[in-house]
């Protein structure tokens, strides 16, 4: 199966009131941060401008669905890469999880981000 | 961010919710309409909530028993689980005075409002954080996480009202249906800075995790537990119980 990467960049910055918002951009397009995906593929998101962050995982509602294969993290802590072997279809909602430097707590992304996969060939 | 004058009291208000939920229950056994096999067989004289058990029936009364006086009748609730929906295993709750364990059914279909609601559990009172909070995890038929908190047997919502400096601790209580060698990893926080909580710990078997509020921030913060298993090597993320730091209004 070929593969075609996606790379979305994530920008996290405080609003006035010190309440972190995530945004998502693709090819320099802003977006939901959501992926449609219709083959094999790693799904890759990209920390950009935010300073002080580190991806330290992803977090799943339905973990057990297989609609994500694996999860890996850069060793810098700047890329997060999702493994979407495309074996099943489906819809997946995550959560992105960073560490921050000006707190010991994790943050999490505020909206679940859904895969949903190609059509069921059924 | 705003800060509020120290408020410590004794009492954090999740008691007095506690103490309502064990006194419905009272309530309810107290008016069930079946306490007994002729009171069974009373209510299968006519139209009543058991029959959505249709062709099932018949083994759902073979597994019910009436133990000793003062004990709840016992019967088969996997066979409830995994054939109606959450209204009707909660209608047939109701005639036996169990209503108040419709929590336990999770992997019971939702075909309404009214049954998301009934496991959803957002009319359970808050917890208790003055004793620890027991975290059940179960995977329901389509392998989807299910999350509920109890204390000393009684269901309670996961979150916690809090009126002075307190640790929050969740104890993970195992299941036959929860996912295998499950841990907690941690706590997430939509928004790590609000500085309602200020320090997050879990033991070293990941079996529980502590939260230490600063009562000083008031307001609310929601959090989502972040857990590892052996099912695979995706974290799940439970839905967000969240603490609610009550300082006293300013004047």
């Amino acid at each position: 199966m070929s593969t075609v990467d996606t790379t979305i960049d994530v920008k996290i910055t405080l609003d006035e009131n010190n309440i972190p918002q995530f945004s998502y951009s693709q090819n320099g397009e802003i977006s939901d941060g959501s992926v449609v995906v219709d083959c094999g593929q790693d799904i890759i998101y990209q920390l950009v401008e935010s300073p002080g962050y580190a991806f330290t995982g992803a977090g799943f509602l339905t973990p057990f669905n297989k609609v994500i294969d694996s999860v890996s993290v850069s060793g810098d802590g700047q890329q997060l890469i999702l493994v979407d072997e495309d074996s099943v279809s489906g819809v997946t909602s995550f959560q992105l999880i960073l560490s921050c430097a000006t707190s010991g707590l994790l943050l999490l992304s505020p909206d679940p981000q859904i895969v949903n996969k190609g059509a069921d060939p059924e | 961010m705003k800060k509020l004058s120290l408020l410590f009291t004794a009492l954090l208000a999740a008691s007095p919710f506690l103490s309502q939920a064990a006194t419905q229950q009272e309530i309810d056994r107290a008016l069930a309409p079946v306490k007994n096999k002729s009171d069974l067989q009373l209510v299968l004289s006519s139209v009543s909530a058991l029959d959505a058990l249709e062709e099932h029936l018949p083994e759902f009364l073979d597994s019910v028993k009436f133990p000793k006086k003062g004990q709840q009748p016992k019967f088969d609730k996997e066979l409830l689980e995994t054939n109606l929906s959450a209204t009707e295993i909660y209608k047939i709750l109701a005639l036996f005075g169990q209503q108040s364990s419709i929590g336990q059914y999770q992997g019971a279909a939702i075909v309404t409002d009214t049954d998301r609601l009934l496991l959803t559990g957002s009319t359970l009172p808050f917890c208790d954080a003055a004793s620890p909070i027991e975290l059940r995890v179960m995977l329901d038929k389509n392998k989807q996480a299910q999350f509920s908190y109890a204390q000393s047997g009684t269901f309670c919502d996961g979150n916690v009202e809090l009126t002075e400096n307190t640790t929050i601790t969740y104890q993970l209580v195992p299941h036959k249906k929860s996912p295998k060698g499950l841990r907690i990893t941690g706590a997430g926080f939509t928004n790590a800075f609000d500085g309602h909580i200020e320090k997050v710990t879990v033991s070293s078997d990941g079996q529980s995790i502590q939260l230490e509020n600063n009562i000083e921030n008031s307001g609310v913060s929601k959090y989502q537990f972040i857990l590892e298993s052996e099912e695979n090597d995706l974290l799940l993320v439970s839905p967000d119980p969240q603490v609610v730091n009550k300082g006293t209004e300013p004047a």
